[in-house]
Formats: C-alpha cells, structure tokens, sequence
C-alpha cells in the first residue's frame, strides 16, 4: 500500500511532474497511532503505580479482597 | 458565510484546546475553574450558534490548513452534530458551573489547574468527533478525549476509582484499536479516509471481505466504547468512583459521543453499501439493545449506591438509543437522537442532584439519604423532576422520545408489539428504582448521627434546576430537538434504499 519499488518521497518540485513516489499517508497513520499507544501505556503504567501506592499490591484477586472489606 | 462564523467549525475544537495548556499555568485559587468555565461557556456559545446556522440551512464545511478534501482533513457540521455538540458543550459548561465547591472538596488544590486542563483536553475530544469529517482525525479525538477522561475519573479522592479507571482504560484502548484497525481495512479498499468520499467510493468494493470485516471491528470497537450490553462492563464503577462533577459531564455525554460515530458509520459509510447490511446492524444490535433495556433496568432495581444505580439505568438509556437505531426508520432514528439529548438532560439533572446531595450527606447509598429531604428540600425536589423525566411522565423530556420511540415500533407490526412491551417493563422498572430513592429520602426516619443539615451550596443548586426545569421545557417545548433529529435522521437515512 504505501511502498512503491523504487518510489522517492513525495516532495513537490517547481518543473518535475512525473515522479514515482511512495504514498506518505500510512506511516502518519502508524506514526500517529504509535504516539497514541505510547501515551496510553504511560497512563496504564502510571495508574499501576497510583494502585500500588494506595492498596500496596497490583494483584487483582487482592485488590478485590481489600474492596470488598 | 463570511469572516467568523466561516471558522466556527474550527473554533469549537480549538478554544477548549488552546486553553487547556493556559490553565496549568493559573495557580491562584479559582483561577483555573474560571478560566476553564469561560472556555467550556464559550464552546457552549458555538455550539449555539452552529446549531442556528444549521437550523438556518447553513451548511458548514472547512479545510484545516486549505488543503482540499479528501487529501486534507474536512471538519463539518450538520444537524446530527450539532445536536452532540450542544449535548456535550452543554453538559460540560453546566457541570463546571455547578461543580466548583465539590471539585474543591474533591480534588487538591494544587492539582486542581491539571484537574481542569484534563477537563478541557475531554472537552476537546469529545467535540472533535461530531466535528470532524475525517476517520483516522477522529480516531485521534476519540484518543485525546479517552486518555483525559481516564485522568478525570481517575483523580477523586476514592481510591476504588483507581482499578475502575485501569479496566476502563483497557477496555476503550481495544476499542480505539479495533477502530483504528476498521479504519485502515476501509483505507485499504477505498484508498481515502474522509467518510463522505469513503460512503460513495466503498460501493465498488461493498461485497469484498475486507470491507465487511472493517464493518465487523468498527461496530464492536464502538461499542465496546459506548458501553453497549454485554460490553458495558466497565462503565458502572467508573461511574460509580469518579467525582461527582466528572460524573456530571461524562455520564451525559461521553457515551453520546460515541454513538453518534456508530450512527454515522453503521449508516452513512456501511448501511447502503453492504450486503446483507440489515444482518450486521439490526439483527445483530436490536437483541443486545432489548438485554440491555432489560437488565440494565433489572440490575438498577436492586442497586443500593445511588451513582451506580443511575450508571445501570444508563445502559438500559443506551438501549433504548440503539432499539430506535436498530429499526432503520425514519421515527426509529429520530426517536433514537432524539433520547441522546433527552436522555442527556434527565441524566445530567439527576447526577447534579446526586452531586448536590454528595456535598452534605456523608455518602450517596440510600441509607446514607435517609429522611434527607427534610433538610435538602430542593435538591430532593430536583431529582423528583429530573427522575420523572427518566421515567418518560407526559410534560417531561423524556416522554417526548419514549412516544416516538413507541410510534416507531408501531410500524413494526409484531415485533413492535414485543419492543413495546420492552420499552413499557423497563419504563415500570425505571418507576421502582427512582421510587427507592424517593422513599428513602421522603419517607424514612432521619437517623441522628449523619443528619445533613443545610441545603447544598446555591450554585450548585440553581444548576441542578436549571437542568430540571430544562427537562420540563424540553417536554413542552419539543420544536429544538425533534426539528434537529428529523433532518439528522434525514441525513443519515439518505443512502438506505
């Protein structure tokens, strides 16, 4: 999809008209979608540590325990 | 369309965005809640006037940075958003305005300026979806809006909150990611991601596997996020543990937000195209929307803390969202967009009550309210009204769209008669749980050592009754929200056979 043999990037040029290029599209696809990850595992992890910080464990069946008491 | 109001679709975005980063600098007490009401109030302004426009027959269109669709990103509006916009805009200005002595109790002082910027990055995400035009822009609002919601819920003084939020957390990550995943299937076939180019380029490839498959992941992840039956699990203790303003913004409107999306997929981008469509949405959504009507009324029957009760009776309000949907009828679509905004209004009433009641009794399950109102008259008063509305009592909001609800099952024959029965049990079901509260608040014994003994703090309250008056107006004055859902549904009817 995005990859052409041989294609350059596609950067526009004042008189050059026919050159083969690879479509830029998917990897800000990808790119964008790997910043998103990024940031959603840093919440994740940072939830984690606020869990350890207020029951002391990140065991679920533990944390159940301390919830239901 | 000249200067301004050209730009208004932008504007609806970028003020609460803008503003975000500016709060954390506002350290003063107050400050921040200011400044994020005064961005929150003026999105709210927009919201009006695009929805003015649009009444007007304005149509909206704009190219970010004037590159052309579909190789730019498109942002408009049309009836459909500007009915979300005003649901979420209005949710969010009137839960800051309300809700500043029980974020002060709630939340730190020092954190409270990245309490409020998370407030307006949400606010942000959630208009961008109705906003934009463009299917992966909207995959990064969805992000934005999910990620700052995970903070909101997540920042109360309740440590529960904490693996509540990390479920949520999972769960709307592997929505967002089936999304995406639909999302690059659809680019695959059709080489474009502006959903309008996507609606007439998907015909030539509408019976490829792949394109199916898109449908597949873009319905489950959707749902997965608008906490549909049986993926709703997450949604009641998230609810449940966040403080009660967020509660107030989010339950009236996150869900709306992302149902909006699965309308607009299921009917502008899939439905005219697919074979074999009517499987995939009615057939496959209108049980899960009847369990959900059913058991999201039946569990709030026996729930005794008062947010998770509303939280259930949330997903049963989901249900009846999608049994409209599912249908595919002119009324059926109305009355579906027509109880997001209804359904919007009771229920953001009755958590400012919950929220008002929260700020002197010391806890929100019903023995905790017992013989309440006779020290919070109002507040009590306000959840009454808000309550009725929920019900579906004639005079109130909510009885506006159980009648077109119902109107649309008429026209279904025998299974009309069926989804009747549905929407009536559940109605009767919603009479017992809000009658639960009533009586414990009205008709039990004070016990003496948690007595609250004030009224809730007046702009709070005022708040609360303004929601609940809402209700009634919109019950009586119907004009606003059926004229937008009608041509919404219009809209998203055009291409069904």
């Amino acid at each position: 999809m995005d990859k052409v043999e041989g294609g350059t990037a596609p950067i526009l040029q004042n008189g050059v008209s026919d050159v083969l290029y690879s479509n830029p599209l998917p990897q800000v696809l990808i790119l964008t979608a790997i910043v998103v990850g990024i940031s959603t595992t840093a919440l994740g992890l940072g939830i984690v540590v606020r869990i350890k910080e207020e029951y002391g464990t990140i065991e679920e069946h533990e944390i159940q325990e301390i919830d239901r008491q | 369309m000249t200067g301004l109001s050209h730009h208004l679709p932008a504007l609806q975005v970028v003020v609460p965005m803008l503003v975000a980063p500016l709060v954390i600098l506002l350290r003063p007490r107050g400050l921040a809640w200011a400044a994020a009401t005064m961005a929150s109030l003026l999105a709210f302004s927009i919201a009006i006037a695009l929805t003015l426009g649009v009444l007007d027959g304005q149509k909206y269109g704009y190219l970010m940075g004037g590159w052309e669709a579909p190789y730019g990103i498109e942002l408009g509006v049309d009836a459909f958003s500007a009915l979300t916009l005003l649901v979420v805009t209005g949710a969010s200005t009137l839960a800051l305005l309300a809700g500043r002595h029980s974020i002060d109790t709630e939340i730190e002082p020092d954190r409270q300026p990245l309490f409020y910027a998370a407030w307006l990055l949400a606010l942000a995400g959630l208009v961008g979806i109705p906003v934009s035009a463009d299917a992966f822009n909207i995959f990064v609002f969805m992000e934005i809006s999910a990620l700052s919601s995970y903070v909101l819920i997540a920042g109360g003084p309740d440590r529960r909150a904490l693996p509540a939020v990390y479920k949520y957390l999972i769960m709307g990550t592997i929505g967002a990611t089936f999304y995406l995943i639909g999302i690059g299937l659809i680019y695959l076939m059709t080489g474009t991601l502006n959903l309008a180019d996507m609606a007439l380029r998907i015909h030539e490839v509408a019976d490829l596997k792949p394109v199916l498959v898109a449908a597949a992941f873009i319905t489950i992840g959707l749902a997965l996020k608008a906490a549909i039956f049986p993926l709703h699990a997450w949604l009641p203790n998230a609810y449940t543990f966040a403080p009660n303003a967020v509660t107030v913004f989010l339950a009236a409107c996150s869900i709306k937000v992302t149902l909006y999306l699965l309308l607009r997929f299921d009917f502008v981008v899939f439905q005219p195209n697919l074979i074999g469509h009517d499987v995939q949405f009615a057939y496959f959504l209108m049980p899960l929307a009847v369990l959900a009507i059913l058991i999201g009324s039946g569990v709030a029957l026996f729930e005794p803390n008062l947010k998770r009760l509303l939280a259930y009776s949330s997903i049963a309000q989901i249900g009846y969202i999608l049994l409209g949907a599912s249908l595919v009828s002119l009324t059926g679509l109305t009355a579906s967009i027509l109880h997001m905004f209804n359904h919007a209004l009771a229920k953001g009433a009755l958590f400012l009550a919950v929220a008002a009641l929260a700020t002197r009794c010391s806890g929100i399950r019903l023995e905790n309210i017992a013989g309440v109102s006779r020290s919070m008259p109002w507040t009590m008063g306000a959840f009454v009204v808000a309550g009725l509305s929920l019900i579906g009592v004639p005079g109130t909001a909510g009885f506006v769209s159980k009648w077109y609800l119902i109107s649309a099952a008429l026209g279904e024959g025998l299974l009309g008669g069926v989804l009747i029965a549905v929407i009536v049990i559940s109605s009767l079901m919603a009479v017992v749980y809000i009658w639960r509260v009533i009586e414990a608040a009205y008709f039990s014994e004070t016990p003496a050592e948690f007595a609250p003994t004030r009224e809730a703090p007046p702009a709070l309250l005022a708040i609360t009754w303004a929601a609940a008056l809402a209700n009634i107006y919109f019950g009586l004055v119907t004009s606003l929200p059926v004229t937008l859902s009608t041509s919404a549904a219009e809209q998203l009817l055009r291409y069904v056979r």
